[in-house]
């Protein structure tokens, strides 16, 4: 079955995690956010359309309070007069800076007084046939007309509005009726709309009452179709493309302002979100996936290290170290894992150190039991005989010592049947006795039950020597004893001889040897048969076995072996 | 490990990227499509008007429109790469100097003029508006003429307008008697006050620019003269003229709707779509009679 990695599977977790989160959020709150975009353009589009008519009416009630002014403190403050009239009315046209000319008419349309009496005024101009005069003599107030040409002045053409309405002038004599019309400056309200106008502000335009055009900054393109048909469809909408129209009447209901948006226009503002949105979605999407990259690699580091370190130390011993980096967790299983590499490289040194002593004493034990000294003393001795014309014992003789070869000699395995380590030591014994002559004498007690049973290889032969070698001494008629027996589940072998003994402080050094299972130094002479066989048998069998001595001064010594009830297979 | 070192950089990157994209109108601005309007002149009659209907046209359709006024002829080589930086480049030139092979790396639209190498444009049928100006001056003029010429550039005495009308008039038994290039409407007054005091055998002047009209027409006031005037475009002067009969008729170049129509159907075939407004066009000839036209109003007198 194959396996995701750490990293990979961290990395899927963080970035579904991220995507279902964006996602979920701009499901919820992404068309809410588009809604409330919208309602937020119309609120700012009523906003604008409130202030633009507020200015609006501003102006126009401007015009309306000049108009008033000048019935009531003008034409009805003293007689008419031309001259007088001028004077008293252009300087309201330099505080009033949209007006274009304030004139009075007679009903007949005649001019009669202007608000500049200059030489290029045209008095002969006569208005009666146009909409905005015939209102105003229909009319019992004041009224806007829709946008005109004015030319009142020789080589001026205005664009204006005309407040115009019926007026009483004081004359000589009486009163008389006239049209009083107030220009204003169309620049002045288209001004104020294209302030307003703009991009996501919509279109300002105004209209008068009968739905005609005042002001609107397409009615030049829209005229180009009325100049030429070759113009026809230019500035024209397409006819897919829905409007939003908000209107709001002006003061006193003779304009109409209009603010003209397209949808597509008002719905900018929510793509223009949605595409914000979705641009967030993808850096987020992202960063979360460069963070998830760079989380699940640094998570993932570690657990790398080990499996390289963990593959360094299967390569062989001793092993390289975790590192200690990472998480706490992963700092505690380094920590665990190094403690344990080191228990096993301690362990691995202490057998491999054991078995170098193993093969280190199998080697002194082997050139103890093939030690030139005895082989020397030995060939001698058969020379003695033989030269003594005694070749019966020669070849007793000879025939121990093969035998004692051969199973010095012998490698095959640490442990041997105890009648072989029996034969050993009266191989041994029957030479040392043709050396020593009467000196000692040795006795051989083996329990027969214990003959077959399995016994690490020359622990005898050194134990013997020694008793032979320390015991004996200088001494005559000393008597050595080899036992072996079962006692309970163990195999014991003792060695006594009842020679000088040894003194206690050797002894109790001998003792606490044993008991610590020193090995022999390589500079010690005496005891190292003792300590090596002792060690040996522990080494092969186990601390609790080994080798126990007692001794008196002067007389005795016993070397005891317990080892475990070993079968052979 | 060569992954996770990736990942620190392509970090930074993310972050700098977004930061970069909180930056106030940053993300907003980078949708707007920009418009480049090479222009000769932004003063007068004509060159307001242009671009006047140039700017609305931008505006409706929600593109940036960037003016450049061109400093002379030949700048406009120059200028030409600066404006390959924009989504859609116009030039508006005088007429006859349009004539000029350019390379652009944006699609170039021709307003007023005629480029060769443009992708599209609208410009006058000057053909048509000679022979037609040609026609009205035997009309509201007579036959058998001497005229003067006031024309803006040396350059034009082979333009397609000078050569039509040269021909109508030869075709009257008129003739183009001086040719005079004047610049400004001061250096127009200068010469035909000179040419005119000089010269009694001018019979009328014909003026191919609006300075040139009132100028000429400043000068014939002066000398108190009744020579007839044929006039260019349109302002309160040339009303004026026409009402006094000193100018016959003036020939008002479709100046708003090359700006506006030349634009608009530029954008929408830049959007996919198409446009039937035709290449070239004729004027409009205006005279006494038709100078109050309800037709003609919004044409003719600005909003000041």
């Amino acid at each position: 079955m194959r396996r995701i990695s750490l990293r990979t599977m961290l990395l899927v977790m963080m970035v579904a995690v991220t995507l279902c989160t964006m996602l979920l959020f701009n499901a919820v709150y992404g068309n809410m956010t588009g809604e409330v975009f919208s309602q937020l353009d119309l609120r700012l589009i009523n906003q604008n359309l409130a202030r633009a008519k507020d200015r609006l009416d501003e102006v126009l009630l401007g015009a309306q309070d000049l108009w008033d002014y000048v019935q009531d403190s003008v034409l009805l403050r003293e007689d008419f007069a031309p001259g007088g009239f001028s004077a008293a009315v252009e300087p309201l046209l330099d505080v009033e800076g949209d007006l274009s000319s304030i004139l009075l008419y007679k009903r007949t349309g005649t001019a009669v007084a202007a608000s500049d009496q200059s030489e290029g005024f045209l008095s002969s101009q006569n208005p009666q046939e146009e909409a905005w005069f015939q209102a105003a003599l229909a009319g019992e107030g004041c009224a806007f007309s829709g946008a005109r040409l004015e030319h009142c002045y020789r080589g001026r053409y205005t664009w204006v509005v005309t407040l115009a309405g019926p007026c009483v002038y004081r004359v000589p004599g009486g009163y008389e009726q006239g049209i009083l019309a107030v220009n204003l400056r169309l620049s002045a309200l288209a001004d104020i709309c294209d302030a307003f106008s703009g991009g996501e502000a919509g279109t300002f335009t105004l209209a008068d009452s009968a739905g005609q055009t005042v002001y609107s900054p397409h009615a030049k393109a829209q005229n180009l179709r009325a100049v030429s048909a070759v113009y026809a469809g230019v500035g024209a909408r397409s006819a897919d493309e829905r409007q939003i129209e908000i209107s709001q009447p002006l003061e006193g209901g003779q304009y109409v302002l209009t603010c003209r948006m397209a949808e597509s226009q008002l719905a900018a503002s929510r793509q223009d979100m949605q595409r914000r949105g979705l641009l967030v979605l993808g850096l987020s999407l992202l960063l979360a996936l460069t963070m998830a990259f760079a989380l699940s690699a640094y998570v993932a580091r570690p657990f790398r290290a080990m499996e390289r370190t963990m593959a360094g130390a299967g390569a062989g011993f001793p092993g390289p170290r975790l590192r200690l980096a990472g998480c706490k967790e992963f700092a505690q299983l380094s920590n665990a894992y190094n403690a344990m590499i080191d228990q096993i490289e301690r362990l691995m040194r202490e057998t491999k150190d054991n078995q170098d002593q193993l093969r280190q004493m199998e080697i002194a034990a082997l050139e103890e039991q093939i030690n030139p000294h005895f082989l020397y003393n030995a060939l001698d001795s058969i020379t003695w005989l033989i030269e003594t014309q005694r070749g019966a014992d020669a070849v007793q003789m000879v025939g121990a010592l093969a035998k004692l070869l051969r199973l010095s000699i012998n490698r095959g395995g640490n442990f041997h049947a105890v009648r072989r380590e029996v034969e050993h030591v009266e191989g041994y014994l029957l030479i040392q006795r043709t050396r020593y002559g009467q000196r000692f004498s040795s006795r051989i007690h083996v329990e027969r039950a214990a003959e077959d049973l399995l016994c690490p290889r020359l622990i005898l032969q050194p134990l013997v020597e020694n008793a032979i070698k320390h015991g004996i001494g200088d001494n005559t008629g000393c008597t050595i004893e080899v036992r072996v027996f079962l006692e309970g589940e163990s195999l014991v072998m003792t060695v006594r001889d009842d020679g000088m003994g040894i003194l206690p402080d050797k002894l109790r050094s001998v003792q606490q040897a044993l008991r610590e299972s020193q090995p022999p130094r390589p500079d010690e002479i005496s005891g190292l048969a003792l300590k090596s066989v002792n060690r040996r048998i522990r080494l092969l069998c186990g601390a609790e076995w080994g080798i126990t001595i007692d001794s008196e001064t002067e007389e005795y010594t016993c070397v005891r072996i317990a080892l475990p009830v070993r079968r052979s297979a | 490990m060569r992954a996770h070192r990736l990942a620190r950089p392509a970090l930074g990157l993310t972050l700098a990227l977004l930061l970069l994209l909180s930056l106030p109108g940053c993300a907003a601005g980078a949708g707007a499509q920009r418009l480049v309007l090479l222009a000769q002149d932004d003063e007068g009659f004509y060159w307001e008007n242009l671009l006047s209907g140039a700017r609305l046209a931008a505006q409706d359709a929600g593109w940036e429109i960037e003016v450049r006024l061109l400093d002379a002829e030949s700048d406009l080589a120059g200028q030409l790469p600066a404006a390959g930086e924009a989504d859609l480049a116009a030039v508006a030139l005088d007429g006859a100097q349009g004539e000029a092979a350019l390379r652009s790396e944006v699609p170039l639209v021709a307003l007023g003029c005629e480029i060769e190498g443009a992708s599209g444009g609208i410009a006058g049928e000057e053909t048509t508006i000679g022979r037609r100006t040609g026609q009205l001056i035997a009309q509201k003029i007579g036959l058998q003429r001497r005229f003067l010429l006031l024309t803006s550039a040396e350059s034009y005495a082979q333009d397609d307008w000078e050569v039509a009308l040269r021909g109508e008039l030869g075709n009257q038994g008129s003739l183009v008697a001086e040719r005079l290039t004047v610049d400004s409407e001061e250096a127009a007054f200068a010469y035909c006050l000179e040419l005119l005091a000089r010269d009694s055998r001018i019979e009328g002047i014909v003026c191919r620019t609006q300075a040139a009209t009132r100028g000429a027409l400043r000068a014939v006031r002066a000398l108190g003269l009744q020579t007839p005037i044929v006039g260019a475009d349109f302002d309160d002067g040339i009303a004026l003229g026409l009402r006094d009969g000193l100018v016959r008729f003036t020939v008002v170049r479709s100046a708003y709707a090359y700006g506006y129509a030349g634009v608009e159907a530029a954008l929408r075939r830049a959007a996919g779509g198409t446009s039937d407004l035709p290449a070239k066009v004729d004027a409009v000839y205006v005279d006494i009679y038709n100078m109050y036209d309800e037709d003609l109003l919004l044409y003719l007198y600005d909003l000041e």
